[in-house]
């Protein structure tokens, strides 16, 4: 309760002058002029307006505004200006205290390192703005003074990839000297400072010092964060022995080991493992030495009828020798008998079949039809994250600043990110028609097993299986497909680190996100989480704020204490599920399985995301307000019904009446 | 597999349908006795011949699976009989969205698009009408002008069966007169009301009224100097122009347009600011003095301040020809017939429909639509829209900014009266455009579909502010495709009027409006049109509880003053609005600004990829976030209703419940018959008919429809109380 009050203290929008708080730190970083405080301070004391409810660009600014600043080049197909600008006034017009430029609202722990004056900030939509730069030990936090509404930016310093200098004290043009930053999150962001007195060099120099501390040898914000939500502790959401118990295990074919209980078979791999239950420890050790990283099969999913399974591992060490192991190809065999319905097995190669036969030059390779009897290989053509990170590149280039107006369709073509998200979902789709369709069980793995494998599990689980497709089963699947199973995260994303061509990090996680929202637009009403939960993941998964996705295993994890000394992002989700929830979620009818279609007559470019920096496109009318509307419309009235029937009852209890109670509701059942 | 093709031997069940008409099933009956395979007919439909043992394959079953039966071709459709009911076909009959005049199955001969034959060795070629055909064919392939293809399979048909049919499918598709169509036996036999209210713009009376309605009268006046055509026959008999212009000025002046569409009114604005359209000058007038008096006059009748913006949509928007060939190549992309056509296709996907410009067409059209609206909303400028031809793109944009401005043309009603003015009464050609008799090519183009197109996008955008759903719009362009409305036949009023009084010489033609929707449909399809956001917050009187709601909402801490900042770290886009603007509405009745972005404009996969198997969403898609907000908009009128109930026992006014009787929300889940529910599958085809193939038909396992109603606080006891 108290850490509740504490974080009503930091309110975003409580008024500056009730409760300013002091930061020391905005000392730090030089003077600014005090005409300029005072313009700034005009500012505040204008009436009313005030930016939006969250953070970043204010959507007001719109590009379409008949003012002359407004960048020529990106909004010439505006078509109905002022009515465009009065709709997004209006909907910012309400609120009665305004933000500071000079003093950012403030995280628990968190503190201002720097202050730049007078900075502008070049955005590419609505042309430059001046106003005050701070960083923090959290984010950039930037607030126009020439605007009104002012623009903010609000970014965590996690989504900065790459802080370059542009410009020199002697460049020639107007805005040549400042800061450059490379985001993770589809945006680069501009700034230009005054060319005298290298008035750049402490606030970039802040920047470089917090928005990589890995580098700096300092800790991530996560550890420095004392916030806390009230709700149920979020590291509590995913207990292995639950979630296996939820899916009937352990029970006649597969038990639950701890024979990676010190993480000495596979050091990426939780402690807790499912394997089949007629398998003895001992020999699991024989088999986790002929897969890479000994990674050995492993349960991720049981059909709760037919007993078909999903397991996942990495690639067997087979070299170019073609070496075989006993062990294995016996463990195998145990995992296709564990499934009384089928005589097969599938094997599901995630990668390409010329990856997997290259992958033989390296030790691995992929299992041999003729040493492993009745199983079917069959390779699904996921390209490697080095391919995937070259896609995201490109589509970061077609989706910022601009879009290509006349070609857009064929831009987002020849990046093939759309392709790479049909073929992970046609692979899953394929993994689960067997699982449901065939009832045969699969073994998923690609080179490693902690990429493109945990891409398909948690798909084709996604799929199977309607629990998943709630906000807690979605929290359950990612804690254990990902974070458990050792995704590298911390590789992945470069958190902390300023090496931005790291060719360790690629996009696997978005992509995942990517294919859950393609599911989510083909079934509108069969998931409970909303385009909201799934970008707040993906925001949170740079930001750093929360130890949810900060390391590469388990093990790793367990090390640093993340689970005591950070905050769960699923605590942070779950104390506002109203926020999360999708209004058209029926649960009824979806109770199977969701075949998506994997084709790009289907799949769509989530422009929500990748495009979201772009005020044009926002939608005019959100249709997610008016079926929140909807759901809340409903509710009202069902509490004023029941309200009225007890009051009612009431009545007709006391006055003895007839005891003709109001009749009840009474849904109708099929 | 070719045990199933001759399985019709065993089977002699004939499945009739009920046609409402007791003589029609008196008529089937004893053809039951007859023959034993024969289709329904309309009234004036005749067969002309019949190909036996025909296959008709199952779409994308590379043509390996199909039923064996009866191929007829009459004067109105090619129909397709068969006693074969085990087959795929009659797997999903209980679909939504049968039509009362046709079968799933059958083809129009007004909606066929190209026929190829292919024949023994392979070869495929197009038949053009009028073409006479000799040999005999393999399989023939009808592809349909609403996105369908249809395979039969001649191999076991006769030789001369074969040659017949196959030659009468090209011969009466595309007749050489209009007075051959089929819709001319069917109006002299059919006894359609004239519906005046469709129909009011061919009266004085009916513009009078609309100008009535938008306070244009004293500045425009109807003219009737076009009676009885004298003047122009592409231009109705009444039309509206500026008050200043006497039918003298009027007759000087058309002789200088093209067509002699000269400027008239459609649309004044509460500003006064006016939307006019007209033809381009012909180039041998006196350009300047005619146009600058028309103008003036405009200028004169629109408040007189601001000069009228003139745009001159052949300059800004694309061409017939242009849009022509993108319906063309958007079709060819849109349907294929086997699977492995379309994955083959599926990684350039893209590119493919980026070429086809389909999209760019559409946001081309909505761009200049948005720009007028702005001009005569926020400058008070009247806008005139000037084409060559004065009743192509302006029909299109006139319609659409009208539909931007004015919240009137967004019910079902206005629509279609907006429709029957700007496009049918003002002479759109549609026989020349939808290619209804043998004509130049150059002459079809499927505009109104680009018009429609256009609108869903505005739904897209705007989900609540039309009352129309896409599946009315779908509806529509099928009806176009039907071949035998009054709304959709002609090329002009004079057109209209001369195929009813002379060229039948008959006084009893008369022909049924597409608006009349029970012609096709049942009552409970027609409750697919309405838009459950729409009829929600603008039927009903919420305004109570939806206070109540916003107070609720804030007592509860949920406004955004008070989310503190630590909550609230995420960007969403519409953020601002998604915490602060729940039920508020905006303060504009104008639907602006319309996104025009490459990147907002989305396929209308409804109308375009609807028979798409391989592509079709099954459980899913569109059509199950529109039954889910069906559902809730039900639950809260329901709520509602029971509310008023319950206030009433509070105030001790025992009324009885037929006071209250319940409200009829116009949804589909106002029905009580749920049996329609029960039997029917969701698929993002809905409603329109899915085919279920081999490779499908294990994946259909999700629930009827009537899953929907699980749990749900939908009542239906009061109704019954109604009586």
């Amino acid at each position: 309760m108290q850490h509740r009050l504490a974080l009503e203290a930091v309110l975003r929008f409580s008024q500056i002058s009730m409760d300013r708080k002091q930061n020391p730190g905005t000392q730090e970083s030089g003077t600014s002029s005090p005409g300029l405080k005072a313009a700034s301070r005009d500012s505040l004391a204008a009436p009313e307006r005030q930016a939006p409810g969250s953070s970043m660009e204010s959507p007001s600014l719109s590009s379409k505004g008949s003012d002359g600043s407004a960048s020529k080049s990106l909004c010439s197909s505006a078509s109905s200006s002022s009515e465009n600008v009065e709709n997004f006034e209006s909907k910012v017009a309400q609120e009665s205290s305004k933000p500071s430029p000079d003093q950012p609202p403030l995280l628990e722990g968190e503190t201002v390192k720097g202050q730049g004056y007078d900075v502008t900030y070049l955005c590419p939509y609505s042309g430059p703005t001046r106003g005050t730069l701070s960083v923090t030990n959290y984010k950039l936090y930037f607030c126009s003074i020439d605007r009104e509404p002012p623009l903010i930016l609000d970014v965590p310093l996690g989504i900065c990839s790459r802080v370059e200098k542009i410009g020199g004290s002697t460049s020639k043009g107007e805005n040549s000297y400042g800061i450059d930053i490379l985001c993770k999150d589809f945006r680069n962001l501009r700034f230009a400072h005054k060319q005298e007195n290298h008035s750049r060099r402490p606030i970039f120099e802040k920047i470089q010092q917090f928005a990589f501390p890995i580098t700096n040898k300092m800790p991530l914000f996560a550890f420095e964060f004392k916030g806390s939500y009230d709700t149920e502790e979020g590291w509590r959401i995913y207990d292995p022995q639950t979630e296996y118990r939820r899916q009937g295990v352990p029970n006649d074919g597969w038990r639950i080991t701890h024979v990676n209980g010190n993480y000495e078979v596979a050091d990426s791999y939780p402690s807790l493992l499912v394997v089949p239950k007629a398998q003895p420890d001992d020999e699991l050790k024989h088999v986790a030495e002929f897969r890479t990283r000994g990674r050995f099969p492993v349960l991720s999913w049981i059909h709760p009828e037919s007993q078909a399974t999903i397991t996942r591992s990495s690639q067997p060490m087979v070299g170019v020798a073609g070496k075989r192991n006993k062990d294995d190809e016996h463990y195998i065999q145990m995992i296709m008998e564990a499934n009384a319905q089928s005589h097969k097995l599938y094997i599901m190669d995630a990668r390409p079949s010329v990856n997997a036969v290259a992958n033989k030059a390296r030790g691995g390779g992929y299992e041999n039809e003729d040493s492993y009897h009745n199983a079917e290989l069959v390779f699904l053509d996921i390209h490697n994250i080095h391919v995937m990170r070259e896609s995201s590149r490109k589509l970061k280039e077609e989706c910022f600043p601009a879009i290509d107006e006349a070609h857009w369709l064929s831009k987002i073509e020849s990046t093939h990110w759309l392709e790479h998200i049909k073929v992970i979902l046609a692979g899953a789709v394929r993994i689960a028609d067997k699982v449901e369709s065939n009832k045969t069980s699969v073994l998923v793995h690609c080179s490693d097993g902690w990429d493109r494998t945990a891409q398909l599990t948690s798909l084709a689980m996604l799929m199977l299986d309607p629990y998943y497709r709630t906000i807690r089963g979605f929290e359950v699947l990612i804690e254990k497909e990902w974070v458990s199973f050792g995704h590298k995260f911390r590789q992945r994303v470069g958190h902390g680190e300023d090496k931005h061509s790291d060719d360790n990090r690629s996009p696997v996680f978005l992509q995942l996100v990517d294919c859950v929202w393609q599911m989510t637009q083909q079934f509108p009403n069969a998931f409970e989480f909303n385009e909201h939960f799934l970008i707040t993941i993906l925001d949170h998964l740079y930001s750093c704020l929360f130890g949810t996705f900060l390391y590469n295993c388990q093990m790793h994890a367990e090390k640093e204490k993340v689970k005591e000394r950070t905050q769960s992002l699923w605590s942070f989700v779950n104390c506002q599920l109203e926020e999360f929830t999708n209004p058209l979620y029926a649960a009824y009818v979806h109770a199977h399985v969701l075949f998506p279609v994997a084709s790009l007559r289907r799949i769509h470019l989530w422009t929500g995301y990748y495009c979201r920096w772009n005020p044009r496109m926002r939608p005019q009318e959100p249709i997610h307000l008016r079926n929140r509307e909807l759901l809340v419309l409903k509710a009202q009235l069902q509490r004023r019904v029941q309200e009225l029937q007890k009051e009612l009852a009431n009545k007709h209890a006391r006055t003895n009446l007839q005891p003709s109670p109001p009749r009840m509701s009474s849904p109708v059942n099929v | 597999m070719a045990k199933r093709f001759m399985s019709y031997l065993n089977n002699y069940e004939v499945e009739m349908k009920e046609k409402g008409k007791a003589e029609e099933v008196e008529k089937s009956a004893s053809a039951f006795f007859e023959n034993l395979m024969h289709p329904s007919l309309l009234p004036g439909e005749q067969v002309i011949c019949q190909a036996e043992n025909t296959l008709r394959f199952a779409p994308y079953s590379d043509r390996k699976q199909g039923i064996s039966g009866n191929l007829f071709v009459t004067n109105f459709k090619v129909t397709f009989v068969t006693a074969d009911k085990s087959s795929y076909a009659y797997k999903e009959t209980k679909q939504r969205q049968r039509n009362k005049l046709i079968e799933d199955n059958d083809i129009p001969l007004t909606c066929i698009d190209t026929i190829y034959q292919v024949l023994s060795g392979g070869k495929k070629r197009a038949l053009a009408y009028g073409q006479t055909v000799s040999s005999t064919s393999k399989y023939l392939e009808i592809h349909c002008k609403d996105f369908r293809i249809h395979v039969f399979g001649f191999k076991f048909v006769a030789k001369d069966q074969n040659k017949r049919a196959t030659n009468s499918i090209v011969h009466h598709s595309c007749p050489t007169r209009d007075d051959l169509l089929f819709a001319y036996e069917f109006g002299l036999n059919g006894k359609f009301k004239e519906n005046s209210q469709r129909n009011q713009f061919y009266e004085q009376q009916g513009w009078a009224k609309e100008l009535k309605r938008l306070n244009g009268e004293g500045r425009w006046r109807v003219a009737d100097v076009n009676l009885k055509y004298h003047l122009s026959t592409s231009l109705p008999e009444y039309f509206v122009v500026p008050m200043q212009l006497t039918n003298a000025d009027l007759q000087k002046a058309a002789g200088q347009y093209i067509e002699k569409h000269l400027p008239t009114w459609c649309y004044t604005y509460k500003n006064g600011a006016s939307l006019v359209r007209m033809s381009q000058l012909l180039p041998e007038s006196d350009f300047k003095a005619c146009e600058e008096k028309m103008l003036s006059a405009i200028k004169q009748s629109s408040g007189g301040t601001v000069d009228v913006e003139v745009m001159d949509l052949t300059q800004l928007c694309p061409s017939l020809m242009e849009i022509r060939a993108s319906g063309q190549r958007l079709m060819s992309l849109c349907m294929t017939d086997s699977t492995k056509e379309f994955y083959s296709f599926d990684s350039s996907w893209l590119s493919r429909l980026d070429s086809t410009q389909w999209l760019q067409h559409v946001a081309t059209c909505l761009k200049v639509a948005a720009n007028a609206t702005d001009i005569i909303l926020n400058k008070t400028q009247s806008v005139a829209l000037k084409e060559e031809t004065g009743y192509d793109l302006s029909c299109v944009i006139s319609c659409l900014v009208q539909i931007l401005l004015d919240p009137e043309y967004r019910t079902q009603k206005g629509f279609a009266s907006l429709v029957q003015r700007e496009w049918v009464v003002m002479g759109h050609p549609f026989q020349r455009r939808s290619r209804l008799v043998q004509g130049a090519d150059s002459e079809q183009c499927p505009l109104f579909l680009m018009f429609l197109d256009c609108v869903w996008q505005l739904l897209q955008q705007f989900p609540s502010r039309l009352a129309m759903t896409e599946t009315y719009l779908t509806s529509l362009w099928d009806t176009q495709q039907l071949g035998v409305t009054d709304t959709f036949l002609f090329d002009s009023a004079w057109h209209r009027q001369r195929f009813f009084r002379e060229g039948g010489k008959l006084p009893e033609v008369s022909l049924p409006s597409a608006w009349d929707w029970h012609l096709q449909f049942s009552e409970e399809d027609i409750l697919l049109f309405n838009n459950p956001l729409y009829s929600l917050f603008n039927s009903y009187d919420l305004e109570n509880v939806i206070a109540s709601a916003k107070g609720s909402l804030k007592r509860a801490g949920k406004s955004a003053s008070t989310i503190s900042y630590a909550r609230s770290l995420t960007e969403f886009h519409g953020d601002c609005e998604g915490r602060k603007d729940l039920f508020k509405r905006p303060n504009s009745d104008v639907l602006l600004p319309v996104s025009t972005t490459a990147a907002r404009l989305q396929l209308w996969s409804q109308c375009y990829l609807r028979w798409c198997v391989p592509a079709q969403i099954l459980g899913g898609g569109r059509p199950a976030g529109y039954l889910q907000q069906c559902l809730l908009v039900e639950e809260v009128i329901c709520l509602d209703h029971k509310l008023k109930i319950l206030q009433e026992q509070k105030k001790q006014r025992e009324r009885g419940r037929d006071q209250f009787p319940r409200p009829q929300s116009g949804l589909v889940f106002s029905l009580e018959a749920q049996s329609q529910l029960n039997s029917c599958h969701l698929t993002s085809s809905f409603p329109f008919p899915a085919e279920v193939t081999a490779q499908t038909q294990h994946k259909l396992i999700s629930g009827p429809l009537s899953l929907y109603l699980h749990d749900s606080l939908v009542e239906y006891e009061f109704a019954n109380s109604e009586d």
